[in-house]
């Protein structure tokens, strides 16, 4: 999920005009009934906890679930276009070896069992019974096959890159599958996985859409618990159960996912009653969610990274009393608290901590840490006095670009102009469609810009991999800090590796290339007579609507 | 005369085909050449912003041609359309035509349906209020007119949908329903919002157009020579709908082309939200395609309006078409 797009691609056009006819509206509008549920951390040392899925819901068979996307996708196969909403799709029709728990855990999904061996070798043995949703099963040679999808980059562009180490995969024995790399890398465990870098799929289906995969001629047969029988980009996606999905039967029986772009109007299909379920809901307008009648909303954390990042290799920022005077005047706790109503965390790190936690055991002791790594407080006078030790004591100007898409950061970035104007930097904010802020990131002609990233996988060193690797946003460049990051990769004891991370992480950081912001949340809004079972940060990455529960 | 007219309105004709061509080959090279000046890589936007393997994107810009010079690019694709190829989308690879040929039928219906809401409702209302002009009538259409013209359909689109959409429960809120009198049952609030404005435009312009008329000389004239009421009234609407008739061809343009907020708001999958999405991702073969379509559009309505002029008027007929 490589695009850290928050509500991605999507057309923003509601601006301050949405707010007060809503307030219009709300002035005509029903009694409400609602309530606001928190069904992940708030805060820090929250946690991935669930206040759904208790007592007095359970599965029960649900004919049609309607759920409302903020944007549309215009593939629903990952490899070819890796949005969020593909991601949420694809994840209710393919399966692969391997899956994320509700903890984060890698558990086995097509993959009964396997095993690590050596540091190059991963030896998968392959569930037996399990079928695509035509009914025929699946068998290695399907496992293998799609192996080469997921590392073709025609077919895969999106997910390539991951496979770029894998040497071979083979099939060793009657439901035994060996992947072997070029070289040891940890985070390989992650590939292997529908929540990251692969699909399984049958040679037969991709041939018979003319070598298509995704599109709405092709759509994606897989091993999932639904199929898909329509999709039409800017309209929608309908998917119906398969009944002997090896998992179980799921309890929805037909999901209808519909793509509505402006907000408001989700709001008011789902005050209609048209809908039952909203992903992604914008933060500007939780409000208006919360009042809707009939509507719970749930939030959790969404593994995304919010921060500044600084070009290294441009003046002003080469000088490290600049990034500092920056990092320094940044309010990070005011932001959270006034940007995101509080539905979000202080990012301390790269890392966020839910990808730690399934190592580390729980949610404190992952944030403590991840606590050292950055904690330069906020502090303008300081600010002040690093800025007067820089090559430019008097101040500069210098332009951000930033993503209509991400209305919170372009208010991030004027509070942090207001600030610094004090002493004597001038931030100017352009605002640009997403696919121009992606030429931002990394170019030289931006000093200044910064990272929303969704993690797809659960592995911790995800966004290291870029931000301190080679080629990196930053041109970041700490012979120690390399060194740490290939050790980790080779770094087979989970606790050792975290370690190693997060020393890399420390040594970096003590060089200000990023500001580490915040840690984001998403939230979902559902029907109050359905909840959803363990709502976490992999949720939705998972075959979320076998998770649909009915209240009683 | 006639024959030698009928004659001169065939040249005619051809001569507008030809340069509506002309129009369309000057405007896909221009679209052609913005889009190509504008900042963004599609082959980076269909990876994300995420260190793109380079074997990636020149796999993408092999695909679509990206990587030629941009002459080269433009000829190709103008070689492709003159054999009927309006290419593949980058963004979703799925061929231009397949993408466009359900939707421009979707948009085409809301302008349609638009446009029979704009005249049925505007030109009546217009006519009416200019026979009774400083009527308590006129003065309350004309300020609702007002409001109309300055409405953003955005906020109109809104209001609409809750008030017959939650409140009353009479239409539905999004989508295009599952075809036919589905589809027109979901398009009559889009419609609506979108014919607010235009609508306001048609009114103003029918009351000027009849007001105009009825301050000439040949009504008074009429009246003195003993015409009947309606008789003179039919004259006068003879003469006041001509600017009226032609100007609402120009109105069916601005509908097509003009339906990008509606379908966002009523989250309709017609060809102004993909253009839309489509023009920020730099999907070239898209955005040529919508264009050019557009333009056509336009344009024929344009040659359709001046047909239609040469049919009413009775003095261009004698005149012919220049």
């Amino acid at each position: 999920m490589s695009a850290p797009t928050p509500i991605s691609r999507r057309l923003v056009l509601q601006g301050a005009g949405a707010g007060a006819l809503m307030a219009l509206l709300a002035a005509c509008g029903s009694d409400d009934e609602t309530s606001t549920t928190s069904g992940g951390t708030e805060g820090t040392g929250g946690s991935t906890d669930t206040t759904t899925g208790g007592g007095g819901a359970s599965a029960q068979e649900i004919d049609v679930l309607t759920v409302a996307f903020p944007s549309s996708v215009s593939n629903i196969y990952p490899g070819q276009e890796a949005g969020n909403f593909n991601y949420y799709i694809a994840a209710l029709v393919g399966e692969a070896l391997v899956a994320p728990d509700s903890t984060g855990k890698l558990v086995g999904a097509l993959a009964e069992s396997w095993t690590h061996p050596d540091p190059l070798t991963y030896v998968y043995t392959i569930r037996s019974g399990v079928t695509f949703s035509d009914g025929s099963p699946l068998t290695v040679d399907d496992i293998i096959y799609s192996v080469g999808v997921a590392k073709d980059e025609t077919l895969s562009p999106n997910t390539s890159y991951y496979w770029a180490n894998v040497d071979t995969a083979e099939q060793t024995g009657d439901n035994e599958v060996t992947i072997t790399l070029l070289s040891p890398d940890v985070a390989f465990e992650w590939g292997p996985c529908a929540a990251n870098a692969m699909w399984v799929t049958a040679q037969r289906f991709v041939d018979a859409a003319g070598g298509e995969i995704g599109t709405p001629a092709a759509l994606f047969t897989g091993t999932g618990p639904y199929k898909v029988t329509s999709f039409e980009p800017d309209k929608g996606v309908e998917l119906e159960r398969i009944d002997t999905y090896w998992g179980g039967k799921a309890p929805v029986k037909t999901v209808k996912i519909e793509f509505i772009p402006e907000e408001t109007t989700r709001i008011l299909a789902r005050e209609a009653g048209d809908i039952d379920m909203a992903v992604s809901i914008s933060l500007d307008q939780e409000q208006q969610w919360a009042d809707t009648e009939a509507t719970d909303v749930l939030f959790a954390p969404d593994k995304s990274y919010v921060g500044i990042d600084f070009n290294t290799a441009v003046e002003p920022f080469d000088d490290i009393h600049v990034r500092k005077a920056i990092a320094l005047a940044c309010d990070r706790a005011t932001y959270v608290e006034k940007l995101l109503n509080g539905h979000g965390e202080v990012a301390t790190a790269l890392t966020v901590p839910e990808q730690i936690e399934s190592v580390t055991g729980d949610a404190a002791s992952a944030r403590a840490k991840l606590a050292p790594i950055f904690d330069l407080p906020y502090d303008l006078e300081a600010a002040k006095a690093e800025l007067a030790q820089s090559k430019v004591p008097d101040g500069f100007s210098v332009k951000v670009g930033v993503s209509s898409s991400a209305p919170q950061v372009s208010q991030f970035f004027q509070a942090l102009a207001a600030t610094v104007a004090e002493i004597g930097i001038t931030i100017e904010v352009e605002e640009m469609p997403v696919e121009q802020w992606y030429d931002t990131i990394g170019s030289p002609d931006w000093g200044l810009a910064y990272m929303w990233y969704f993690n797809a996988t659960g592995d911790p060193a995800e966004l290291i991999s870029w931000f301190l690797a080679e080629g990196n946003p930053a041109s970041y460049t700490n012979e120690e800090v390399a060194t740490l990051l290939q050790q980790q990769r080779e770094e087979a004891d989970p606790a050792k590796r975290v370690d190693l991370i997060v020393e890399a992480q420390k040594v970096a950081m003590a060089d200000v290339p990023y500001v580490p912001l915040w840690w984001g949340e998403a939230a979902t809004a559902i029907a109050d007579k359905y909840t959803i079972e363990d709502f976490g940060p992999y949720t939705l990455l998972s075959p979320w609507t076998t998770r649909i529960l009915t209240k009683e | 005369m006639r024959v030698l007219a009928r004659g001169s309105l065939g040249r005619y004709v051809a001569v507008r085909l030809a340069a509506t061509l002309l129009l369309l080959l000057a405007l896909s090279f221009i679209v052609f050449g913005l889009l190509h000046l504008t900042p963004g890589d599609p082959a980076r936007n269909l990876l994300g912003p995420k260190n793109p393997s380079p074997e990636a994107l020149e796999a993408i810009r092999a695909k679509y041609n990206l990587d030629e010079p941009f002459l080269r690019q433009y000829f190709l694709w103008l070689g492709n359309v003159l054999h009927g190829d309006f290419g593949t989308s980058i963004r979703s690879d799925i061929p231009v035509t397949d993408l466009l040929s359900e939707r421009i039928w979707l948009t085409f219906q809301l302008a349609g349906l638009s446009f029979v809401l704009t005249v049925l409702v505007g030109v009546p209302l217009g006519i009416a209020a200019a026979w009774r002009a400083g009527s308590t009538l006129d003065r309350a259409v004309s300020v609702t007119s007002i409001v109309g013209v300055g409405a953003p359909s955005y906020a109109v689109g809104l209001l609409l949908l809750y008030v017959f959409g939650v409140w009353l429960d009479i239409f539905p809120v999004y989508g295009s329903g599952d075809g036919g009198l589905d589809t027109w049952w979901h398009l009559v609030l889009p419609a609506i919002t979108l014919a607010f404005g235009i609508g306001a435009l048609v009114f103003k312009l029918t009351r000027t157009a009849v007001l105009g008329e009825l301050q000439q000389d040949y009504v008074a004239f009429a009246y003195s020579r003993g015409l009947a009421r309606r008789q003179v009234r039919g004259l006068v609407l003879r003469n006041a709908l001509i600017p009226v008739a032609t100007s609402l061809g120009l109105v069916f343009g601005f509908l097509f082309g003009g339906t990008i907020l509606v379908e966002v708001t009523f989250a309709l999958a017609g060809i102004g939200s993909l253009l839309a999405s489509s023009v920020t991702f730099k999907d070239i073969p898209v955005v040529q395609a919508i264009t050019l379509l557009t333009a056509l559009v336009i344009a024929l309505t344009a040659l359709g309006v001046d047909l239609l002029y040469y049919a009413v008027d009775p003095r261009v007929r004698k005149r012919g078409l220049q």
